[in-house]
């Protein structure tokens, strides 16, 4: 792929590169390394999408596929964490069920808790479902959104 | 003051369907009486919404608690600075500041060049009109940020506590400026092509505005590293959330804008790849906004879900429709001068640039709307984390990096490959000796050898084309070295002035491949007079102590540093009247300089029996994220700041032998 060093003579501004026998245009060449990047990205996406992606369930979808497969990994659910089940175990990490339409599981994690994490909140968590325990591996909470109903409603909503 | 502020919306919005039309009208006629209209209608949008934005800061100044958005957004005793930050916080607020600044930008884009740019004027102020209009609406019918309450409440609610930081003072407006922004050189772009006038007429004007875009919104960016950083608590500045994501999309297809636009200007080459960069940075910039608003994916920033998703989603699709057409339109005329001729040409190195850049925007568009689309294929949701980005976008930042080195040392239409490997030679072996001594120093884990390497040898590279320069300069001239430094930029700044963004982009990737693989991190819950330690650091639990400060309570940890040195430490939380359920927090972050790491200590949590929970994180070398945005920012100035003299700088003196032909 290499033009021969030394060997270089003025073009004229406009000249069509020649593909002579035994070499490929600069665009054929151009083309291909091109071709290569974008096979690269897409080679890279498909991959790592297959290793990386979970799944976004409902609680009770969760169940149910559970049901069905025995464990389910790589998941995330999101869940309002129920009041009163929030335990902090010595040791550090973090013990409390989340329900979403009548379904509850418990959750376990360690690391990292969201600010506003607590009862009521509503939280997202990503990880493994295993013997009916979801052991997440992060945990995102949601704004809760209560001040729009301590205000008095607006003449009309928007 | 909320009928004036809905009257003067209101105005605005007339004012601005008029300009509209005034201004394609004058366009197709070419009709100078109109044209000079509807040029005073865009400054007259420009000092409406100016009043309407110092009204809303009017009314947050004065606890006009009879208005929706200040009794949602502020309340007394929040300290008087951070009512400004009020005036982004909420979703009308920031809409707001959008069409503001589209006003201001616009107004001051008119302005300098009506006279110099009589063809495409016209519809540079229809384009931005049309976006105006389009704002005004929303702000108008869907979220008014003068909306008035039923009845006039005693205090508000107050901002959240998160926002109430020094770092929300520039973050918000810097990021919305930097999305705002992306719509001048757009406005310029789509005037080229309704007008035909599709040569080189349009492109320094467009490449000045897309530099200015460019650095608002990297500014924009890296001040939200900082803030999340320094806010947060989870020991990062870069988490791939998707409102991140998407304020990075039109920053990296700006990016590949701004370089290939070189290759149009030299070379007459890639005209409908510069049209759709261009198209879609602006596109992407009201993708982000829609993103931000509309509350579509799920994200840490989880902003109040509302009504303007559906409208911003319509406006996108007008505008790809409307771009893309007048591209088909125009596609006969938009065919290349010239031909690559080399693959070891700059032109070519450009295009691959180009490729990983737009590579890299489009594997985080996907990532980013991957929930949505795999619902929409496969009725299943799916949602990728910060690995698959991370696994995704290495190897291909990796390769833009390799590409930063190689690029510059590449002629325009051809180089020899004995002399580029000969001038890579230095710096490779450079780049050797570096990981040779990191080896020797203990590291040894091969990706991040790899990209040390990397770095060292695009830094070999950049230094060489500096110390080419000025040595030639020197000999010429008998000039010291920093004068003939000084003045090597000087002469050419576009081109030194993106070196030194390289060299911000090297330092900026030091900080990267060092936190990205060296982090230490880990959560201690302890007892008062229990020492606990992480890597070199050994730190003692002293006890949790409460305080108040007007309108807040915190509680902190005191903490004592014990090894390598002495240090008191006090993380604690802040517990905001009305917002105890979101306390923020200050971090305890000790900057240790000859390892050039940060200790991060944040406090988690604390028990009834006195015992504290503290996440401790051992950053390596962060400060040179923050050092290399500063120089990279810098070097965007230097390149960007408009030429006094000629247009275009004189051709660069090839700064090695071989370029064959010449211009």
């Amino acid at each position: 792929m290499e033009a021969p060093a030394g060997s270089v003579r003025p073009l004229p501004p406009d000249a069509e590169p020649e593909a002579g026998p035994g070499r490929f245009s600069p665009n054929l060449k151009l083309l291909s390394v091109g071709g290569v990047i974008l096979l690269s990205v897409a080679y890279l996406v498909y991959i790592n999408l297959g290793s990386t992606a979970a799944y976004y369930l409902t609680v009770p979808e969760l169940l149910s596929r559970a049901q069905a497969a025995g464990a389910v990994d790589r998941v995330r659910v999101a869940g309002w964490v129920v009041d009163g089940t929030v335990e902090r175990p010595a040791g550090g990490g973090l013990k409390f069920v989340i329900e979403e339409e009548g379904a509850r599981i418990p959750v376990v994690y360690r690391g990292v808790v969201p600010d506003i994490f607590g009862p009521g909140i509503q939280v997202v968590v990503e990880g493994d479902f295993r013997d009916g325990t979801f052991q997440a591996k992060t945990l995102l909470a949601k704004c809760p959104s209560k001040f729009e109903s301590q205000l008095p409603a607006p003449a009309q909503q928007n | 003051m909320s009928e004036f502020g809905r009257l003067v919306l209101i105005f605005a919005l007339g004012l601005a369907i008029y300009n509209l039309i005034a201004a394609a009208g004058g366009g197709r006629r070419l009709s100078a009486p109109l044209l000079a209209s509807a040029r005073n209608g865009l400054l007259g949008v420009a000092v409406l919404m100016t009043g309407a934005l110092a009204t809303l800061l009017l009314a947050l100044l004065t606890h006009d608690f009879s208005i929706r958005y200040v009794a949602e957004n502020s309340s007394l005793e929040m300290p008087r600075i951070f009512i400004f930050t009020a005036l982004w916080g909420g979703q009308a607020g920031s809409l707001l500041f959008w069409a503001w600044m589209l006003s201001v930008l616009g107004a001051l884009a008119v302005w300098l060049h009506f006279q110099a740019e009589v063809r495409l004027i016209p519809w540079v102020m229809a384009v931005i009109s049309g976006v105006q209009v389009f704002f005004l609406l929303v702000l108008n019918f869907l979220t008014n940020p003068f909306e008035k309450l039923p009845v006039v409440l005693p205090n508000g609610r107050g901002l959240n506590p998160l926002l109430q930081d020094p770092g929300m003072l520039f973050h918000p407006p810097l990021l919305l400026s930097g999305y705002v922004s992306w719509s001048i050189p757009f406005a310029f772009a789509m005037a080229a092509l309704i007008t035909g006038r599709l040569d080189r007429e349009w492109l320094p004007v467009t490449r000045a505005w897309a530099m200015l875009a460019w650095l608002i919104q990297g500014a924009g960016l890296i001040v939200g590293g900082w803030w999340a950083y320094h806010v947060l608590g989870w020991g990062g500045y870069w988490g791939w959330d998707p409102v991140e994501n998407v304020a990075l999309l039109p920053w990296l297809v700006g990016t590949a804008f701004i370089h290939s636009l070189m290759v149009q200007e030299r070379r007459g080459m890639l005209k409908l790849w510069n049209f759709g960069l261009i198209i879609a940075a602006f596109n992407l910039s009201i993708f982000g906004t829609f993103i931000v608003r509309s509350g579509v994916l799920t994200s840490v920033h989880s902003f109040a879900q509302s009504s303007v998703g559906p409208a911003f989603f319509t406006f996108l699709g007008i505008s790809v429709v409307a771009s893309v057409a007048l591209v088909l339109y125009r596609l006969p005329v938009l065919r290349a001068q010239g031909d690559f001729e080399s693959l070891l040409s700059r032109e070519a190195a450009f295009l691959l640039n180009n490729l990983l850049l737009v590579g890299i925007a489009f594997a985080t568009l996907w990532g980013t709307v991957f929930p949505l689309l795999s619902e929409a294929v496969r009725g299943e949701k799916l949602t990728v984390g910060p690995p698959f980005y991370n696994q995704v976008n290495g190897p291909l930042l990796l390769a833009l990096v390799l590409l930063m080195g190689v690029g510059p040392l590449l002629g325009w239409r051809k180089t020899g490959l004995r002399v580029l490997l000969r001038d890579l030679l230095g710096p490779a072996l450079f780049g050797l000796v570096v990981i040779a001594g990191l080896y020797a120093a203990g590291i040894r884990l091969a990706e991040a050898l790899l990209g040390f390497w990397a770095v060292a040898f695009v830094a070999g590279t950049v230094f060489l084309e500096f110390y080419r320069a000025v040595r030639i300069r020197r000999r010429a001239m008998a000039e010291g070295v920093l004068t003939a430094l000084l003045r090597v930029i000087g002469r050419n700044r576009r081109r030194y002035g993106g070196y030194i963004v390289h060299l911000g982009i090297l330092i900026l990737a030091v900080g990267v491949i060092g936190s990205n693989f060296f982090k230490l991190e880990r959560e201690f819950t302890v007892r008062p007079g229990e020492t606990f330690s992480l890597g070199r650091y050994t730190l003692r639990f002293e006890q949790v102590g409460e305080w108040t400060d007007p309108g807040v309570r915190n509680v902190g940890a005191a903490i004592t540093l014990l090894e390598p040195f002495e240090r008191e430490l006090l993380p604690y939380r802040k517990f905001y009247r009305n917002w105890e359920q979101t306390p923020a927090s200050h971090i305890e972050i000790v900057t240790v300089v000859p390892w050039l790491e940060d200790l991060y200590v944040f406090l988690t949590g604390w028990s009834a029996d006195g015992s504290a929970t503290v996440h401790v994180f051992v950053n390596p070398l962060v400060p040179f994220v923050w050092l290399g945005a500063a120089v990279a920012l810098f070097g965007g100035v230097v390149a960007a700041w408009p030429a006094r003299q000629a247009r275009f700088a004189p051709a660069a003196v090839p700064a090695r032998g071989v370029v064959a032909g010449g211009d």
